[in-house]
């Protein structure tokens, strides 16, 4: 009996970090996409050399998010990792997370009075959770140069 | 020099595969896997644990003696047939049974290593004759000449290495755990053939020591009615025996194919041992 | 498509630069060559599993980032950067990034 009850927890946390963890992802991605039409004006680029004229100041700006997985996608990712190849749930995870940071490292650099940002780089991390066999958290870290125009 | 930033295209970093779809293509491609994994465990183990000797058995069997129960008129009267019945099914030289009487209600019977047999004083109450009975002691005496129980311990061992190893792949407790039960059921499968190939060779013991098959099916139709006044029926698949109406059909057709007659005299149980095991025991 | 970590490609001029284009992948391989690579613990050497299968990720991460840069009509991908993290047990994000320009 004992068995079926761990198989009814199993199904119910898949249940809901698939639902949950869907919306949510939904929602973020609306967001984003809303916030890269309005935060277009901010130019990124990954040149190391700014522009010879035209600017008059310049600062280090940055941008970071943690986002936590779900149990779904947790779990799909064990058993891809079984077989191989592409882990696709994590995927859209970390696209959402690269994505955030940019547009936090732009919002920052916008507040500074800056329309352009070079020398961008990215940096990602893991955060393991407690039990070393669980993990819990990526966290992606944007940050470049928000030059000022004269 | 000009400075642009145009909208990049969507969807290049993820897949466009719905996270559902994939989820069940990798529990199917899983489940294969399982199954292969643990059905080659199986055949090993069963190989291989043949070749443990009876006496290792005996030994092992040995340390447990102490919770067994003291001989009595009833095991003794066991004892005698089952002995009968063994050589009736040739038990290769140095292999040899014992059987046990337990005094509790409890409807069962068991083989176990080292050549052990219990049975329980509900079963033998509920027996109408001896030649049932000899079906039961028969079968269990067929399991450890088959030697079913040592290579169901090997079989347990390794369903649990290989499912452990699956499941360190997968890296989560839970879903460890689920992938686990999977493979106990793929388990339970193979000790229905066991169960099979007991039945059939009791049988034979019992043509050659009674002249006839009657009776032999009696044990099936009381745990039929047993099964019966149970509020739930669990399906065939989660049980390890066959379904008694399936080995009621079988006994019948061995017998009609090796012409055994199935009705004959039948022998009732000892006065003594009847009234032993018809009052309560302590 | 020209794919450089330089600033500038010698003999050539930029003439628009086109912003920031990004390509991702997390992979892992299978738990045979995990297992493997357990057992390579023990002697040490090279990990010839976990070599290819980051050489596979570099492979995959640039052409997601060269798709990128040609959607927004870049012919060369300057100041390309690579970065690396581990995910989950046994995987691996390669992330490419570079400025997408428009080369004469």
């Amino acid at each position: 009996m004992a068995d079926f009850l761990d198989l009814i927890v199993f199904v119910i946390l898949m249940v809901v970090g698939y639902t949950a963890g869907r919306m949510a992802e939904r929602r973020h991605y609306r967001s984003i996409l809303a916030r890269e039409q309005e935060l277009g004006g901010v130019m990124v680029f990954s040149n190391r050399f700014p522009p010879l004229s035209g600017v008059r100041g310049q600062a280090l700006v940055a941008g970071s998010v943690v986002i936590s997985e779900d149990y779904f996608k947790r779990v799909v990712s064990g058993i891809q990792s079984i077989f191989g190849g592409r882990l696709r749930s994590y995927e859209s995870l970390l696209d959402r997370a690269r994505r955030e940071a940019v547009l936090r490292m732009k919002e920052e650099a916008r507040g500074k009075g800056s329309r352009m940002i070079v020398n961008v780089k990215f940096q990602t991390f893991s955060i393991p959770g407690r039990n070393p066999r669980s993990y819990g958290a990526v966290e992606v870290m944007a940050y470049g140069t928000a030059l000022t125009q004269a | 020099m000009e400075y642009r930033n145009p909208q990049v295209p969507e969807g290049i970093n993820v897949s466009a595969t719905h996270p559902l779809l994939d989820f069940l293509r990798l529990l199917g491609g899983l489940a294969v896997i399982a199954a292969v994994v643990i059905a080659a465990a199986v055949f090993l183990a069963d190989r291989l644990a043949k070749y443990i000797p009876f006496q290792a058995e005996q030994e092992f069997a040995s340390q447990f003696s102490g919770k067994l129960p003291a001989p009595g008129v009833v095991s003794t009267y066991l004892q005698q047939l089952a002995t009968r019945l063994a050589s009736a099914q040739g038990l290769p030289p140095g292999m040899g049974v014992t059987v046990h009487f337990v005094d509790e209600p409890t409807v069962n019977a068991f083989a176990t290593l080292g050549g052990n047999i219990v049975v329980f004083r509900g079963l033998l109450a509920r027996m109408p004759s001896e030649n049932a009975l000899a079906m039961v002691l028969g079968h269990e005496i067929a399991h450890v000449k088959l030697r079913h129980p040592v290579s169901t311990m090997g079989r347990g061992l390794a369903i649990g290495v290989a499912v452990a190893t699956i499941s360190s792949g997968a890296g989560n407790d839970i879903a460890g755990r689920t992938i686990g039960h999977a493979g106990l059921l793929t388990a339970m499968t193979f000790s229905r053939a066991q169960e099979r190939a007991a039945d059939e060779e009791a049988l034979r013991a019992l043509a050659q020591v009674y002249g006839h098959v009657a009776h032999a099916d009696e044990v099936f139709r009381l745990l039929a009615e047993e099964a019966a006044k149970l509020p739930v029926d669990p399906p065939a698949f989660l049980r390890t025996h066959p379904l008694d109406r399936e080995r009621i059909d079988a006994i019948a057709q061995a017998a009609q194919a090796n012409h055994w007659p199935t009705t004959g005299s039948l022998l009732a149980l000892p006065d003594d041992v009847r009234k032993l095991i018809s009052t309560p025991g302590p | 498509m020209l794919i450089s970590n330089l600033e500038i490609i010698p003999g050539s001029r930029i003439v628009k630069h086109l912003g920031l284009v990004q390509g991702s992948t997390v992979r892992s391989k299978h738990v045979g060559k995990d297992i493997m690579a357990g057992l390579k613990n023990i002697v040490g050497g090279e990990l010839k599993g976990y070599t290819d299968l980051l050489k596979e990720a570099r492979q995959e991460a640039t052409d997601r980032m060269v798709q990128q840069a040609k959607g927004i009509g870049a012919n060369a991908v300057l100041n390309v950067r690579f970065s690396t993290s581990s995910i989950t047990q046994g995987a691996a994000e390669m992330l490419a990034y570079g400025t997408a320009v428009v080369l004469e």
